[in-house]
């Protein structure tokens, strides 16, 4: 009723609802740093609760998010040690599933089949209440990847549809069965019988895919990767016997670009290749509406061939990142069907572009030899070629020498240090580093250059360099921050001692000492009144008196005294009478307010306890805080010391680790691409030589041409 | 010749495994280890020195549903004077929505009695701009004081809710 009350008649805010625990409250706040992605803060957070013993009385729940927050950390032995523990205590049924939940994430990362298998059975989720199965789709997704690693590719697709059409895992799982039916389908280059089912099944996921509706970045990106792939289907629909060695090539490019993970796994470097971390590392555009009419025509029309595949690509997006990959892939397809026209026109749009790429590297040998071919369909413009190619072998030549400078360069320890730090985080506002990235893009061109520095394994390695960067400046400032608390803890110590100080010049313990003794005679007073009867002596008038009473009482006696001392005995008599008439009357007075009189008594006692245990509670403070500050903390900031030096190390080697095989990867990287430089080099000077050639033979033919005429 | 070509830019894509990549995730993982258990034990000894028990009060957020109520920011004054002012991100405010709690503030008062005053600011229901105030008085021990401050729902007035609720 107050509460309808209150609701109705005042605005007031009801306090009614229960305060929530403390461990809870901890536990949220795991939770929100959790829930913001920043793993190492929730991670912190936990093992602080666990510290300072504010896990309640559920600690299994704080075990378990440690272990989940350390998977997302990338600790992933410890996150596998902590869950392990956990395997051997007391849980409760939904406790259970939760761990084996991160336990299969693990096992799963691992490619630990059996033990993701034994996992993922132990998790068994209720039903709605109409009846409806719950699902978890990172369960269902790792279930349909055990499917597929067993070849049971109808159990994959089966369980993938459980997972709505909305979630992006659903589009990866079918991605990677695509990928996977591919692979049956031409793994003994037959294609018939069940071989040939998987390969058009796998052929009508990738449709599925591409014609799926874009709800998320991460779908966007996956329908123009199946559309790649439809690319590459068609392609080796073309050429039913294709070379070896590019089959191998393309086998090996489905394969590594299997998609294995989501990116809600978080897991950033592994040993298998994924498409999709690239995708990470290359944000995408999302023009390309409106470019899929083609794509939709082709398959509509069902028809196999060159012309499909062309439509396929040209419904490609127009930007973002498959975009010159795409563009390539188009003009080398117009090549092979003579149509050279279209093809120097992509070539040429591709050498427009101001960064030097693989695909940028090979337009510059694309373009003179689409044109190479088409004059030579007309038979005229040889010179036009020759210029092209000797155009190209100088953009090689040029290109050449820079790589092979800066390969020399990298063996120089500093250098590869600020190349890292440029291409590392190219994006900082520091300005020496934005100079240093301008530097290297005059120089070596455009980060996306770099593509096999860009691989998943360098990545990883870059990432750690990052962080390892970051740790050893949060060292480097740790004895700064250290020096600070030690000034705080210091200044602590002297405000303790000069709080002694004052307790003991204002007679702090004096003051004490004085409350104790007079609770102890209070008390006593108070006992003895309790239970001694009121009676006329000076010992319990003395004893229920105030202050005023007692002076009273102190005068009579002195009075008493004087008056023994009249020598007339009458007049003594008299006095005496008086006097004790007098003590009478305040021995009456003090039995009627003898009630109220011990009352008081006993609220004075009271107060001067809290006092008392005031001052004691002062001293005790003053007295533990000049211990804590001796003792403790000058221990710990020695020790804090010591651990931050040693980490300290531990981050300068892994620091030199990393920059060690980093430098390597540049390098390697380097010839590799010196290498193919020198291929297309090779080839452009061949091609010079011949259309040399053929130009003193276009001029032979016609000054022999015209001294024909001339005879004539 | 073509098909090399294009294969090569296909070929492009794909990553070289590093041959002591499961050393080098060790030595990551030790040292973040390592440095996890240093920050930790910094935290509690900051948390000892700079917050003694006899004066720390701690200030969480937590957020029950929050249909009515889209926070923007939360003034923190305890005992008249201001001493945290917080504005909200999406993705704060989505970390709040799913059950997190926000440690907002951590400081010192003095022992006895203390006023602690947060003022809510966001929209409210029907997107008007809502801002609120919720106040109590607590009293400080020598034990260390938390203060949680709640934003729900009442279904019944289809308003947001503000408690104060105080325990050490």
């Amino acid at each position: 009723m107050s509460s309808f009350l209150c609701n109705l008649v005042l605005s007031c805010v009801l306090t009614t609802q229960p305060v929530t625990p403390l461990d809870e409250l901890y536990y949220g706040t795991l939770l929100y740093d959790y829930y913001q992605e920043q793993y190492e803060d929730a991670m912190i957070q936990g093992l602080v609760a666990e510290k300072q013993a504010r896990m309640g009385d559920n600690p299994v729940r704080f075990e378990i998010a440690k272990g989940s927050f350390a998977f997302a950390n990338g600790m992933y032995a410890y996150s596998l040690d902590t869950f392990s523990a956990l395997e051997n205590t007391e849980l409760s049924a939904l406790d259970k599933q939760r761990l084996a939940f991160h336990l299969a994430r693990e096992y799963f990362r691992r490619e630990d089949w059996e033990n993701l298998k034994l996992q993922v059975d132990l998790i068994r989720l209720d039903k709605t209440w109409l009846g409806r199965q719950l699902v978890h789709p990172e369960v269902e997704f790792m279930r349909s990847e055990i499917a597929i690693h067993e070849g049971d590719f109808e159990q994959a697709r089966s369980i993938l549809d459980s997972i709505s059409e909305k979630n992006s895992l659903r589009a990866y799982g079918l991605f990677n069965l695509g990928v996977a039916l591919r692979h049956s389908g031409i793994s003994n280059q037959q294609f018939d019988g069940i071989e040939k089912n998987n390969f058009e099944k796998s052929f009508a996921i990738f449709v599925e895919l591409s014609q799926m509706p874009v709800f998320s970045a991460d779908a966007q990106d996956i329908v123009q990767r199946a559309r790649l792939a439809l690319a590459q289907l068609r392609f080796e629909a073309i050429d039913s016997q294709p070379m070896q060695n590019e089959n191998a090539l393309e086998d090996e490019f489905l394969a590594d670009n299997e998609i294995d993970l989501p990116p809600a796994v978080k897991i950033r470097a592994d040993k298998r290749k994924r498409w999709w971390s690239v995708s990470k590392m290359w944000p995408f555009g999302s023009e390309d509406k409106g470019l899929g009419d083609d794509f939709e025509s082709a398959i509509a029309n069902g028809s196999t061939g060159s012309a499909s595949a062309e439509l396929i690509l040209r419904s490609l997006p127009g930007t973002g990142r498959y975009r010159n990959l795409a563009l390539a892939t188009y003009a080398s397809m117009a090549m092979q069907d003579a149509d050279h026209d279209t093809a120097s026109r992509i070539w040429q749009s591709l050498n427009n572009q101001e960064h030097w790429t693989a695909i940028t590297a090979s337009a510059r040998l694309g373009l003179p030899m689409s044109l190479e071919q088409m004059y030579d369909d007309s038979g005229t413009n040889s010179g036009t070629v020759l210029a092209a190619y000797q155009q190209a072998e100088q953009m090689f030549t040029g290109r050449l020498s820079t790589l092979q400078t800066i390969s020399q360069q990298a063996e120089d320890a500093t250098w590869v240090g600020e190349f890292l730090s440029a291409f590392a985080n190219p994006e900082q506002s520091d300005e020496t580093l934005t100079e240093a990235m301008l530097m290297w893009r005059q120089e070596i061109g455009h980060a996306d250059w770099l593509q096999w520095l860009s691989t998943e394994s360098v990545h990883g390695l870059l990432a750690d360099w990052l962080t390892l960067k970051e740790m050893a400046q949060f060292l480097t400032h740790m004895p700064v921050t250290l020096e600070s608390l030690n000034a705080v803890s210091k200044e602590q110590k002297r405000r303790a001692g000069a709080a002694r100080m004052i307790l003991n010049t204002q007679g702090m313990f004096v003051k004490r000492d004085r409350q104790i003794e007079r609770i102890s005679t209070l008390s006593s007073s108070l006992e003895y009144l309790k239970t001694a009867p009121s009676e006329f002596s000076n010992k319990w008038m003395m004893a229920i008196s105030n202050e005023e009473q007692s002076e009273m009482s102190r005068q009579l006696s002195a009075m008493q005294d004087a008056a023994s001392l009249e020598k007339n005995e009458r007049k003594r008599a008299n006095l005496v009478s008086r006097v004790e008439r007098l003590r009478g009357l305040l021995f009456f007075d003090l039995v009627d307010n003898k009630s109220t009189r011990l009352r008081s008594i006993g609220k004075q006692l009271e107060e001067t306890s809290v006092v008392l245990s005031e001052i004691e509670e002062s001293l005790e403070r003053v007295n533990k805080a000049e211990e804590v500050f001796d003792n403790g903390v000058a221990i710990d900031f020695h020790i804090f010391e010591t651990r931050a030096q040693l980490i300290g190390e531990s981050v300068n080697d892994a620091l030199a680790d990393r920059q060690t095989l980093l430098a390597k990867e540049i390098r390697e990287g380097m010839q590799r691409e010196i290498r193919q430089v020198e291929k297309y080099l090779l080839i452009a000077r061949i091609a010079i030589a011949r259309t040399t050639d053929q130009l003193a033979i276009n001029d032979e033919g016609q000054i022999d041409q015209s001294e024909l005429q001339n005879s004539w | 010749m073509i098909r090399i070509i294009i294969a090569s830019f296909l070929i492009t894509f794909i990553t070289l495994p590093l041959a002591s990549e499961q050393g080098l995730d060790k030595q990551m993982e030790d040292i973040k280890q390592s440095l996890i258990e240093l920050k930790r034990d910094l935290i509690v000894l900051e948390e000892d020195l700079l917050y003694p028990a006899s004066t720390q009060v701690s200030v969480f957020l937590s957020m029950d549903v929050g249909e009515f109520f889209k926070l923007d920011s939360v003034t923190l004054k305890i005992n008249g004077k201001e001493l945290s002012h917080y504005l909200y991100t999406e993705r704060q405010i989505n970390a709040l929505y799913r059950g997190g709690v926000q440690r907002l503030f951590i400081g010192n008062v003095k022992q006895g009695s203390n006023r602690i005053t947060a003022i809510f600011v966001g929209e409210g229901p029907n997107g008007r701009e809502y801002k609120r105030a919720a106040t109590t008085e607590f009293e400080k021990t020598f034990e260390p004081a938390f203060v949680e401050l709640k934003i729900s729902d009442s279904t019944a007035k289809y308003q947001p809710e503000f408690v104060v609720s105080v325990s050490s």
